[in-house]
């Protein structure tokens, strides 16, 4: 037969450009309004978070005169003013940064933590994985708020963004640890790993190159979606009054204080709880569009 | 079956062992004065001070007092709290209103997840599914307190419909709306669960023989479908359930209702260190213990799965 | 004969999506009469399934019906009503599906399925209403389908009392006499072999309908399944393929339905179980005159099994005719080259270095050592190698690999020897075979040879090293010299890479070349398996099967080794793409002197491909010697089974054929 026999009967489509799957997915992403909107929503928050100079020209602390106490929206001040008489818009747009730091910070410790035991587990097996897998079972039978309260209380003084993160992240780690041994597991014996140890290739560069990234789908969709977790689990805390430190003004303590006047000023816990209600939906949102493009289901 | 849940035992002890020894350590091994920090900022009579450090075994080592707790905790022994009565009996108190309050959530989240996550992943696609999506998404993103707070201005203060406050008054009436904003969540996820799930189902190939059989639509759906998408939603619910029995401090706290989670948020803030500990150490059993439930009944309803 | 029980004009079939719409069937027509039987063969993509499919509605997804009939007794089924369906599906037309493993729910038993068959289609296995009405007229009941009476449980074990009682029980009546397949007619008739003069009054009063518990044993005692009413009691995952595939073959004819839709019933499964179960469902349809839509990519197995062919490609019939006058006479290009190209029908060997052209270049030393080796003799490792001079490139000695299963209890753990003292040696330049169904160790042999196993004793050498007792560095150049290729083209390459990154990682890994030459020698690998040098560009997602195990087999080609392993490595190819990476393989062989270590289940292939073939059962050689020989000669059952089950090895092209009895 002839050389042309293959080229004829299983030919190459060259009409269509090449696309790796992460191009692929992300094709599939700017097609999806639901990430076209968390996008946005998250573009905004960050922007806010970064600089919120930018947004509201005055200082949360200074400004506030109790004569405008509960004062309705009025030119520069479009939501009012609270209790303290201090402007509500200021206040929101500095709440940003605490919340969102805690929650960036908390998912990076816990993706690093978490993935870093898990993938040890999952790749090495064995002995390793018990003792890791018991570890990640400690942490995990002591409820996350739970934990963080107590922690937190023996600590009152010294509470700011770094305690917080920290303490989440010690006990948020387990469940990231277990979606990457799990995802680790299942391409640990794929062919293509087997091909690699027949080439030579090292131990370690296969679990670098080739095992970790294709873990990496289930590890960014479950980073993504707890980064919206970690910052309603921060506003919790400052809710219950052992999170950040009252003078972050962050949006959960900003509830907190709001909580009384909830038959005579409805609005002054709405807007901090819209705000916080917004940025945690984008997140979401963005984890769900992510998950979508990178399902390995939709992708033959 | 019995050599599973024998080694499943075996596991939890190093478990249940460094979660205790873990609540231990960030009650007791604190800068400052544990007894100082239960009288605030009143002066303590050093006489009282000594009598309480001797009885609660303060002035011994960390590890020392932690070995002596244990050892009480395995003779069934809870400790006493800083006011003198058994923390056991001070849990006895207040779960029987924790539970009530648990196993209603579970029945809204069973109830409301799956009717609405099965219609949905029967119709993917269409304007059922998104909507449900969409109010799952809300449900997850709106924090529990904030849901709280707008249940209370809206249907207790504004509309009256329900109590705003529980309080004393722990009848099924009161709790709803408490019980719908803890479970608000895990509704969500099992919406969302259900609805993956069957409509994983719906294009599996059983699903296709049994309709080639000649079952019509609706018994597709019923038997084939349903039952086994129910079998994570299930074990889901399991999980959930020995969450929810741990209280729920948030809930209980805005609806200031006399359960487990508002004792131990009081314990937590007011420093009685015993207590905490007590409390968080039957929580974590509870937690362990459910989960292992939840393993023999997924294995109960997947025939598949072999328990080793 | 009137008209046809199926008849399908112009059908078109189309999947749309939200971005373009794709023809899966274009014009398809064909008749298939009652009782008799019809293959539609293509390859995947044909658009044979979603033929089959669409008769009974059941299109996955997007699937739809533009244009043409279907017509069933006369009836019209496109646009026909979804009830119209759900009284058809199991009564009329049954279905048996392609993958035994995912076709039956795994929550339920098998029993409960098989009577929800039963159920969903009215059938009364009492006949309750039937006697009723027999009653009325007074006549007795017929053995029609629907008139027939089954042998009940409880009927059996009275008759069985009776006939102990006057002493005419044995074993052999006790096995004629089952549970829910027996029928009246049959009870008397097996009685009246016994000489009893009352026969027929003893078969009326104890064979009088079953319940649909033993109906369901019945029908799977008919399926031959063995220990039905047991087995109907047990999950669907206790079961082998095979008997799953039983199962659902019992389920679709529960009804007793006028055609039979079987959809690749058995591709999933081991040759040698799936020619048993072809062949019993030939004679079950045979007898109870069902009609048989049979799909399938094998020819040989279309030709063996259907009275009629329909060729399908790109989802238009570009052959139709009786099965013979295709094979020996077929006119359309395309399915010329199928027969051409049927593995099942060939029997040449491709050309290599060793033996170019011709198989069966044995010499006799060779033959010798094979049937010592089938002895149970061992060679010795220093003993000079017996080719004509040739030094074996791989000398496999005893090798033995145990597993260690870890049981419920802790501590308790089983062994299980999935290679037991396998030796055999491949000469530089030719292919060895390695044969054997699943679990017959035949891959665990492939590992152990690729060092990616510890041989729990025995070695492997190469070039007259063992193996197991190098220093890393000699291991690390062992690489370079034997390389694998797997099955799954969609496993084996990491979907996160290019295709030229694929190719250079051996490359680099072994530090050769610098980026320039590392790129001209993907390309050049790239022009060797017939890929543009486009590809390199690519990702594994957007190639064929057939294009992914030629990049795996560049990559393998990479380092230049001297022995390939190739796991299976043609196995999930169509037959047309598999032929051709055949003939790849073997110039390749050719043109650098490669030597290859075969692993396949495929005897068709082997005989194409081999020079030796090792017949492997349950971890062990229990055969082996030159090709023709094994093919010509073969010594053990086990090979013989394996022989027979090669699709198509009934036909002899050439001559006059008759279709199965």
């Amino acid at each position: 037969m002839d050389e042309s026999g293959l080229g004829q009967i299983d030919a190459l489509d060259e009409s269509v450009p090449p696309a790796s799957l992460w191009r692929e997915a992300g094709r599939k992403l700017v097609r999806r309004p639901s990430f076209i909107v968390a996008a946005v929503m998250i573009l905004i928050v960050v922007a806010v978070t970064c600089f919120p100079g930018l947004f509201a020209s005055g200082d949360p602390n200074s400004g506030c005169f109790l004569a405008s106490r509960f004062g309705g929206p009025s030119a520069g001040h479009p939501l009012g003013f609270d209790q303290q008489g201090c402007d509500i818009y200021t206040r929101i747009i500095h709440g940003a940064r605490p919340s969102v730091l805690v929650g960036a910070l908390t998912m990076l410790t816990v993706l690093l933590l978490g993935g870093t035991v898990g993938a040890l587990a999952g790749w090495r097996g064995g002995w390793l994985d018990a003792i890791l897998s018991r570890l990640g079972d400690i942490f995990y039978a002591i409820p996350t708020v739970l934990a963080a309260l107590v922690f937190l209380n023996s600590q009152k003084d010294r509470s700011g963004v770094v305690m917080v993160v920290l303490v989440i992240a010690a006990f948020a780690w387990p469940q990231m640890a277990r979606i990457t041994r799990g995802a680790v597991l299942a391409v640990k014996n794929a062919d293509f790993v087997t091909a690699a140890r027949a080439l030579g290739v090292s131990n370690r560069r296969i679990l670098v190159s080739h095992v970790l990234p294709n873990a990496a789908a289930p590890m960014i969709v479950t980073a993504t979606v707890s980064l919206g977790t970690y910052i309603v689990l921060e506003a919790t805390l400052s809710f219950l009054g052992l999170g950040l430190p009252l003078t972050m003004h962050s949006w959960g303590s900003q509830i907190s204080a709001a909580q009384g006047l909830i038959r005579t000023h409805p609005e002054q816990l709405l807007w901090p709880s819209a705000a916080l209600a917004l940025t945690v939906l984008a997140f979401i949102m963005l984890g769900d569009a992510v998950r979508d493009a990178l399902d390995p289901k939709a992708r033959r | 079956m019995g050599w599973y849940i024998g080694k499943r035992v075996l596991q939890m002890v190093p478990v249940f062992i460094g979660a205790t020894l873990l609540v231990y350590a960030m009650v007791f091994l604190v800068p400052g004065d544990p007894i100082q920090a239960m009288f605030g900022e009143r002066a303590v009579n050093p006489n009282v001070a000594a009598q309480i450090r001797q009885q609660y075994h303060l002035d011994q080592p960390f590890i020392n007092q932690y070995l002596i707790w244990l050892g009480g905790i395995f003779q069934g022994d809870f400790g006493t709290s800083f006011s003198g009565r058994p923390v056991i009996d001070e849990i006895a108190q207040v779960y029987p209103t924790t539970v009530r309050l648990a196993l209603m959530a579970l029945v809204l989240e069973a109830v409301l997840g799956v009717v609405l996550g099965a219609v949905a992943g029967l119709r993917r696609g269409r304007w059922f599914d998104s909507t449900a999506l969409v109010l799952s998404l809300l449900l997850i993103a709106v924090p529990t307190f904030v849901m709280g707070f707008l249940l209370q201005a809206v249907v207790g203060v504004k509309l009256k419909w329900l109590p705003v406050t529980v309080g004393a008054d722990v009848s099924l009436r009161s709790l709803l709306m408490p019980a719908f904003v803890l479970a608000s969540v895990s509704i969500a996820y099992v919406l969302r669960l259900t609805r993956t799930s069957v409509a994983e189902n719906a294009q599996a190939d059983f699903v296709r023989t049994a309709r080639a059989k000649g079952l019509g639509a609706g018994q597709v759906v019923r038997r084939h479908i349903l039952r086994n998408s129910l079998i994570p939603v299930v074990t889901f619910l399991g999980v959930d359930l020995g969450a929810l029995m741990g209280g729920a401090i948030v809930t209980e706290g805005i609806f200031n209702i006399p359960g487990v989670g508002n004792k131990l948020f009081q314990a937590i803030i007011r420093g009685q260190g015993p207590t905490v500990v007590s409390l968080v150490t039957i929580l974590v059993l509870v937690f362990m213990l459910t989960s292992l439930i939840v393993d023999l009944l997924y294995a109960a309803l997947d025939p598949r799965i072999r328990l080793v | 004969m009137g008209e046809p029980l199926l008849s399908l004009r112009d059908l078109e079939i189309v999947f749309a999506s939200r971005q373009a719409t794709v023809s899966a069937v274009r014009g398809v027509s064909l008749d298939l009469e009652a009782g008799c039987s019809l293959a539609i063969v293509g390859e995947s993509g044909s658009g044979k399934s979603t033929t089959a499919h669409a008769i009974i509605n059941l299109l996955p997804g997007t699937g739809q019906v533009t244009a043409g009939s279907i017509k069933f007794e006369g009836q019209e089924l496109v646009g026909a009503s979804e009830r119209t369906f759900v009284e058809l599906r199991g009564a009329k037309i049954g279905l048996v599906p392609q993958d035994p493993m995912s076709n039956l729910n795994p929550v339920y038993r098998i029993g409960r399925q098989v009577k929800e068959a039963l159920r969903a289609n009215g059938v009364d296995p009492k006949r309750s209403t039937y006697k009723a009405l027999t009653e009325l007229v007074g006549e007795d009941i017929p053995d029609t389908p629907a008139g027939r009476l089954y042998l009940s449980s409880a009927g059996r074990e009275a008759l069985i009392a009776e006939l102990t009682r006057r002493g005419l029980f044995n074993d052999q009546v006790g096995r004629d006499l089952v549970i829910g397949f027996s029928t009246r007619i049959e009870v008397q008739s097996l009685l009246q072999g016994l000489g009893l003069e009352d026969a027929a009054q003893l078969a009326a009063a104890h064979v009088d309908g079953a319940s649909a518990n033993d109906r369901v044993a019945g029908l799977l005692a008919e399926a031959g399944l063995p220990d039905a009413a047991r087995r109907a009691r047990q999950f669907p995952h206790e079961f082998s393929g095979g008997m799953r595939q039983r199962v659902l073959i019992a389920m679709a004819l529960a009804a007793r339905p006028q055609l039979l839709i079987a959809d690749e019933p058995t591709s999933a499964l081991d040759v040698t179980v799936q020619r048993q179960i072809l062949n019993h469902l030939g004679t079950l349809t045979r007898e109870l005159g069902t009609a048989l839509l049979f799909i399938t990519h094998d020819l040989g197995l279309a030709a063996e099994r259907a009275q009629q062919l329909v060729v399908m490609y790109k989802g238009r019939v570009v052959e139709a005719g009786p099965s013979l006058d295709i094979l020996t006479d077929p006119r359309h290009p395309y399915t010329q080259r199928l027969v051409e190209a049927a593995p099942s029908l060939s029997s040449r060997r491709l050309g290599s270095a060793v033996a170019p052209g011709a198989g069966g270049v044995i010499t006799v030393s060779n033959r010798d050592r094979a049937d010592h080796q089938s002895q149970g003799h061992q060679s010795q490792a220093g003993e000079p190698a017996a080719d004509g001079g040739r030094r074996p490139l791989l000398r496999v000695t005893e090798l033995t690999k145990v597993f260690r299963l870890r049981g419920a209890r802790p501590g308790s753990h089983s062994l299980f020897t999935a290679v037991d003292r396998v030796s055999f040696d491949v000469p530089a330049g030719t292919t060895a075979a390695l044969v054997g169904e699943s679990g017959s160790g035949k891959s665990t042999v492939a590992n152990l040879v690729l060092d990616l196993l510890e041989p729990t004793s025995g070695q492997v050498e190469f070039e007259g090293q063992n193996i197991a007792r190098r220093s890393k560095a000699e291991r690390f150049a062992f690489r370079r010299q034997v390389q694998p290729v797997f099955q799954d083209p969609y496993g084996s390459l990491d979907p996160m890479w290019s295709i030229f990154r694929i190719l250079e990682e051996p490359l680099r890994t072994h530090g050769l070349g610098d980026p320039k030459w590392r790129a001209d020698r993907v390309r050049q690998l790239l022009d060797r398996v017939a890929l543009p040098a486009s590809t390199m560009r690519r990702y594994p997602n957007e190639l064929s099967g057939g294009q992914r195990q030629r990049v795996a087999l560049a990559r393998a080609l990479a380092l230049e080794p001297k022995l390939v392993v190739l796991d299976e490595a043609v196995s999930a190819l169509d037959v047309l793409v598999q032929a051709q990476v055949l003939e790849l393989l073997a110039e390749l062989q050719r043109d650098l002197e490669l030597t290859y270590l075969f692993i396949t289940h495929d005897l068709a292939v082997v005989r194409q491909t081999a020079d030796r073939v090792y017949v492997m059962e349950q971890g062990r050689v229990v055969e082996s010697g030159a090709v023709e020989d094994i093919f010509q000669h073969p010594r053990q059952d086990y090979t013989r089974r394996l022989l027979e089950a090669i699709p198509g090895s009934s036909l002899r092209l050439g001559e006059p054929l008759r279709p199965e009895p």
